[in-house]
């Protein structure tokens, strides 16, 4: 803050200086960079304050910890603490840190979360504590720091900031980068080489000398004065110096001469002096209470008068960047609310600083000024523009802002408030009291002065009043005399005349030598006389001069001319103007003079400029010299009565004249008075042409930018109605009846084909779709659209036409771009065509299905890497895979085929490849339930890259072919067998001669090939007994059956069987017709059996055999063949017994057989 | 027919065959050679009978005896080293059965010569 005190030269005790370090949004990078090149010896404090979520712990200490060898420590909840060259402190999660009397200090964050920003806080205090020192803004996002900046600046601080170019984040650099304020922007290589050379320098400059100071500074400070034309010899030498100081760090000199030759060589630098000698920081509100001040006992009783004067007018002195006068102007708004008074109020913002100027006309301020004002005045007198915010134009609009100095130039007059804050402090005793007193002329009687906290108007009692002592709050007392201030820079002859004007006196008063004696005689003897300045005031009196004067009344002037004796101020007057002005002395004529005694003399009066040296001002010397009394000639030699009335003729002339004198007096007062006030209207009037000027360049680009803006409009325009012009040939060429709605379901738009079904025409737009009569067998338009309009679900419907054409209907919200529901939208579109084709495809596609439905017949897809994508229910019914399956992708050829058969199938697959035809072939297949089965396969390539084949089961077929093949295999064998039994029956059939063998033989062959021919005839299954035997004797009943008798129940034979027995009876029958019953007329044989139970499902046969009436028989003396036969092939074939017996009547066979 | 090699004269065979034509005209011829028949079965469980009485020095074996394989007789004559001849009706089927397939094989009607020189092929000589 401007108002705190530093030491320049600085003690060996001093504290270290503090770096102070504001990092947000990818600083943790830029820090440990920061801290990894940075030499730790520099002696400087370094504080790092970053935004840091409040609920997480920060391990930002041990990061930077890690880069640097200096102790590094997080601020917490420790109790303030002394600071320490060559330390890092960092800010702890949720806490601020404020430097305060020498100690850092961390205390809870008492914003909330959106309004913290903990580095501008940071950098306020610095600025408020210590002055000069470093900021350091590296990367983050946001504008904190960039209020803080200005602060630091104003201290004497050293502004180094990160390049955008490089941070990762480069809105906080940026934004501080904006104040115009930054010494430096580098990437932070080159940042931390800037940071050890301040640092060098700062360490030089404590060595400082005071005596080069004095007498360099002033050096400086001419040079400035000629370069830029602004003084600051006034200024405090402190603050000046300071201010030198810093820049003298940044430019890298350490001595007061060598900056004076920089300066001088450098006519940038000037300009860079001059702008750190102008920086003033500002707030909104700066100290608060004071405004509620103000605004309670100023603002409000200005409002009370304003009517009376018209307007109110207020002054704001040195505004800086604005937000005083902002300040202001908000308070002027919100008291014309309150009060309901409707006035004009003008405010003039005026400021040396044109940088500051410019912003000031902005008005845009970075968001951290949340800060300082309320929410409430935010929203009411801010925009919010991205990061900033913007003061509106409601309050803009009541300031003039101007540049104007305020110790130079005219005031703006009859203010009802001044404020002048922060400026006085930097002005020594003698010009606070002029600008106090050109403020009090600048006020309407009783108007307000408002000063800072540090400033008081209490040295000009006679022009001020005091209201409160705590906001600094003057009102301006009425004088007798409004007389016009002088500034120095005013009117320079007259500061000098009147600084050396106290001198005379001393002189004269001193003189007690010879000298003295001699003066002081000559003016005893000498004639009364008077010193007169070149003003025409009275500066000195000889002791005997009064009987020449006489004070006019009224009030006391030192105006010569009224002063001397009305019968010599005319001669007076004269006499000096050649004396000032052509510098001739003068001896006037004898003048009559009446004394106090009431005598009359003559009187001469010279007067003489009087010659004080070169530089001294001119002084005239009045001498009055007694002629004595009236001689006659001066009575007049003439006639008496006619020198009389001449005489009274002069008088009378004489006093006209001193009337008309007193008036051409008035006038040039009244019209220095006017000049005076004319120059301040002249002033007000430049810096309203210079805002207007602004304003015409706004205006401008204002102008510039409508016109692009106009331009873009009317390409905007082409377009819309290139697309307006493309909407109405769609429109009117779309065969898709369209029919636009609003919401309460008015006609909007509808293309032709519309006409076809309602009857509307283009004259009947705006009136209610459901007022019309239509084509449609559908009665629920208006329902509907109601429907779409309430749910916003498109509806879709197939509708007909009463001449039997089918519409699809669609109906869905409109949406206008801003995606607002703004009507509905139906279109109509004749599927008539499409109803058609589409029943001929769902018939053609019902034949197709059924084919591939047929029951036999399966159809199977593939996809080309084998998998099956579909197949018919035939199919599945075959292999007794599921729908499931196949949708689910499980099932492919691979799968399904056996391994054996994989290879077939590949090689079929390969084969289709160039033909494009699967097939056709056979090949076993997998089941579900895991068994195979035969398949036939045939199939193609179609377009789509699927494989179709069709298959039939041919497992059916497979098996009969192989039982086809094992019979034909049994049939070889049987025919073997039987060609091996007869080989043998040849072998054993033996006879006396060729016939008999012949008749042996072929007999056993016959009886064989009879019962083979039975058995085909029963298929190879069973024969039954009965017929059996019937056939075997068929030949011996032929005449006679009874011959043979054949009687039994009857039973099945086994074909084995059935042979066996054939064979046996083959033996016996032959054997009767040789030998027994059959061989003689009269012989009777008889065949009978009986069925035996044995065991639980086990059957015996006997077979009886028994012949009569034949010859007499004898048992044979060796056993023939077919005795043997007989016994052999029942006990071996038939697993049975047999008996021969030769009784004398006959042979007896019994056999005993099992059976099933 | 000449008579037989010596190997046979008095050999112990054991004919098992379900056709008795086959079976006896077999039995006739090989003892007219010489040889002793001890059995002639159509059966395996009738032969299994035969066995546990006595070892044949052969046995000549039908494969299919009443529609089953004889093959737990073919095994069990490997296992007690009885030499055999198989005579079979079918063509050379093949059989899983270890000892089927190492012993010689006639297809019928079976050349006596031939079923004489298998036998005198597989009965180890005398003593």
């Amino acid at each position: 803050m401007a108002g705190s005190q530093t030491a320049d030269g600085g003690t060996p005790a001093s504290p270290p200086p503090i770096c102070a370090i504001g990092a947000s949004a990818g600083g943790v990078r830029a820090l440990q960079d920061f801290f990894s090149k940075i030499d730790d010896d520099l002696g400087l404090t370094y504080v790092v304050v970053v935004h840091l979520s409040p609920e997480h712990p920060s391990q930002l200490a041990s990061i930077i910890g890690g880069r640097t060898r200096m102790p590094v420590e997080q601020v917490g909840d420790a109790p303030p603490q002394s600071l320490r060259p060559n330390c890092v402190y960092v800010i702890a999660p949720d806490r601020e840190l404020v430097v305060a009397s020498e100690k850092l200090v961390s205390r809870p964050i008492t914003e909330q979360r959106g309004k913290r920003s903990p580095i501008d806080t940071f950098f306020r205090s610095v600025a408020a504590a210590r002055g000069d020192g470093l900021a350091v803004v590296l990367s983050g996002a946001g504008s904190d720091g960039a209020l803080g900046v200005p602060a630091m600046k104003e201290a004497g601080s050293v502004i180094l900031v990160q390049d955008p170019e490089e941070a990762e984040y480069a809105a906080m650099p940026r934004n501080a980068i904006a104040t115009g304020l930054v010494d430096f922007v580098a990437p932070i290589p080159v940042l931390v080489r800037r940071i050890a050379e301040v640092v060098r320098t700062k360490k030089a400059l404590r060595r400082l000398n005071e005596e080069d100071a004095e007498q360099g500074l002033p050096q400086i400070l001419r040079l400035l004065h000629t370069r830029t034309g602004h003084d600051f010899s006034h200024y405090k030498r402190s603050t000046v110096m300071r201010r030198v100081a810093r820049r003298m760090q940044v430019t890298r000199h350490d001595s007061i001469g060598s900056y004076a030759e920089f300066l001088r060589e450098k006519p940038q630098e000037s300009q860079e002096l001059l702008a750190d000698l102008l920086i003033s920081v500002t707030r909104f509100f700066r100290n608060h209470s004071s405004f509620e001040t103000v605004a309670k006992d100023a603002i409000r009783s200005i409002f009370e008068k304003a009517e009376e004067t018209g307007g109110i007018r207020v002054w704001v002195v040195g505004c800086a960047t604005g937000e005083e006068a902002y300040s202001m102007a908000i308070l002027m708004l919100e008291e014309a609310a309150r009060s309901n008074v409707q006035v004009p109020v003008q405010i003039f913002a005026s400021d040396l600083d044109e940088k500051a100027l410019k912003t000031a006309r902005e008005g845009r301020y970075p968001q951290a000024i949340a800060a300082d004002v309320s929410e409430e005045r935010l929203r009411r007198f801010f925009v919010r523009e991205d990061e900033h915010y913007r003061i509106r134009k409601e309050v803009r609009e009541l300031i003039v802002f101007a540049k104007h100095d305020a110790l130079k130039d005219p005031p703006f007059l009859r203010n009802d408030l001044i404020t002048c804050r922060n400026l006085l402090i930097y002005l020594d005793r003698e010009m606070q009291r002029q600008l106090c007193s050109v403020l009090h002329y600048a006020l309407r009687p009783d108007g307000y002065l408002f000063l800072g906290p540090a400033e008081d108007a209490e040295s000009m009692p006679e022009l001020f009043r005091l209201i409160d002592r705590d906001a600094q709050l003057y009102a301006a007392k009425r004088t007798g005399e409004h007389a016009v201030p002088v500034l120095p820079q005013f009117a320079p002859e007259h500061n000098r005349a009147r600084s050396t004007h106290g001198r005379i006196p001393e002189r004269i008063d001193s003189a007690a030598t010879v000298a003295g004696i001699h003066l002081s005689a000559l003016e005893r003897q000498s004639p009364p006389s008077m010193l007169v300045d070149a003003d025409y005031r009275l500066r000195h009196l000889s002791p005997n001069a009064g009987r020449f004067v006489r004070p006019p009344g009224g009030t006391i002037t030192d105006e010569v001319c009224q002063l001397v004796r009305p019968e010599l101020r005319l001669d007076l007057k004269l006499a000096l103007q050649r004396a000032f002005e052509q510098k001739q002395s003068t001896l006037t004529l004898p003048i009559l003079m009446e004394n106090e005694a009431g005598e009359r003399r003559r009187v001469l009066v010279y007067v003489a400029l009087t010659d004080a040296g070169e530089d001294a001002p001119p002084y005239a010397l009045v001498l009055f010299l007694d002629a004595g009394a009236p001689s006659l000639e001066d009575a007049g030699g003439v006639d008496a009565d006619e020198k009389r009335r001449l005489l009274h003729e002069l008088a009378m002339a004489q006093e006209r004249l001193n009337a008309s004198q007193t008036q051409h007096e008035q006038a040039v007062q009244e019209l220095r008075g006017s000049n005076q006030e004319l120059q301040s209207i002249n002033e007000e009037y430049r810096s309203t042409s210079e805002e207007l000027e602004t304003s015409k360049e706004e205006l401008q680009s204002v102008n510039e930018e409508l016109k692009t803006v106009n331009a873009e409009l009317k390409s905007e325009l082409d377009k819309v109605s290139a697309a307006h012009s493309d909407l109405r040939n769609l429109v009117a060429e779309t065969e898709i009846g369209t029919l636009f709605l609003d919401q309460q379901l008015r006609i909007k738009l509808f293309t032709p084909p519309i006409a076809e079904y309602f009857s509307i025409t283009q004259a009947d737009l705006d009136r209610a779709i459901t007022d019309f009569t239509h084509r449609l067998i559908y009665e629920g338009i208006g329902i509907d659209a109601k429907r779409v309009l309430e749910s916003l679900v498109p509806i879709r419907a197939e509708l007909k036409t009463r001449d039997g054409r089918w519409l699809m209907m669609r109906m869905r919200p409109y949406r206008t771009v801003e995606n607002v529901i703004n009507g509905v939208v139906v279109t109509f579109t004749d599927v008539t065509e499409l109803k058609r084709v589409e029943e001929s495809l769902r018939n053609s596609e019902n034949r197709l299905r059924q084919v591939l439905e047929t029951e036999t017949v399966g159809m199977l897809f593939f996809a080309d890497d084998g998998t099956l994508i579909d197949a018919n229910k035939a199919f599945l019914h075959m292999t007794g895979y599921s729908r499931a399956q196949i949708d689910a992708r499980e099932l492919t050829w691979r799968q399904m085929t056996p391994p054996e058969w994989i290879a077939v199938s590949e090689e079929q697959f390969a084969k289709m490849e160039t033909s494009g035809h699967l097939g056709p072939y056979e090949k076993e297949y997998f089941r579900s339930d895991g068994s195979r089965g035969w398949m036939h396969f045939v199939g193609r390539r179609l377009d789509d890259g699927t494989i179709a084949e069709y298959c039939i089961d041919i497992s059916d077929r497979k098996r009969a072919e192989r039982e086809r093949e094992l019979l034909a295999r049994e049939l070889s064998h049987r025919v073997k067998n039987t060609l091996a039994v007869v080989e043998a029956l040849a072998q054993q059939s033996t006879g006396e001669s060729v016939e008999e063998f012949r008749e042996k033989f072929g007999g056993r062959l016959r009886a064989l090939s009879q019962a083979h021919a039975s058995l085909l005839d029963s298929d190879w299954r069973s024969i039954d007994l009965n017929q059996l035997l019937e056939e075997a004797l068929s030949a011996y009943r032929a005449n006679d059956p009874r011959r043979v008798e054949i009687d039994g129940a009857p039973i099945s034979m086994t074909p084995k069987q059935a042979l066996s027995l054939r064979l046996i009876v083959h033996e016996l029958a032959t054997n009767a017709v040789k030998y027994g019953a059959l061989s003689r007329v009269g012989g009777t044989v008889r065949l009978s059996w009986q069925i035996e139970q044995i065991g639980d499902r086990q059957l015996r046969v006997r077979l009886h055999w028994e012949e009569r009436g034949g010859p007499k028989v004898k048992a044979p003396e060796r056993t023939g063949f077919g005795a043997r036969l007989i016994k052999t092939v029942c006990e071996h074939d038939l697993e049975g017994e047999a008996r021969l017996d030769y009784t004398p009547e006959g042979l007896i066979c019994e056999i005993a057989l099992p059976t099933a | 027919m000449a008579s037989f090699p010596t190997a046979l004269q008095g050999a112990r065979i054991l004919i098992v065959e379900d056709d008795s034509i086959l079976a006896m005209n077999m039995e006739d011829q090989l003892k007219s050679g010489g040889c002793n028949v001890i059995g002639r079965v159509s059966r395996q469980a009738k032969a299994f009978e035969v066995l546990e009485k006595a070892t044949p020095d052969a046995v000549v074996l039908d494969l299919n005896l009443h529609g089953e394989l004889a093959t737990d007789l073919a095994e069990t004559l490997a296992a007690r080293r009885i030499p055999f001849v198989v005579v079979t009706g079918y063509g050379n089927r093949h059989f899983d059965v270890a000892a089927l397939q190492e012993a010689p094989r006639l297809h019928k009607p079976v050349d006596m010569r031939e079923l004489v020189r298998e036998l005198s092929g597989v009965i180890r000589p005398a003593g």
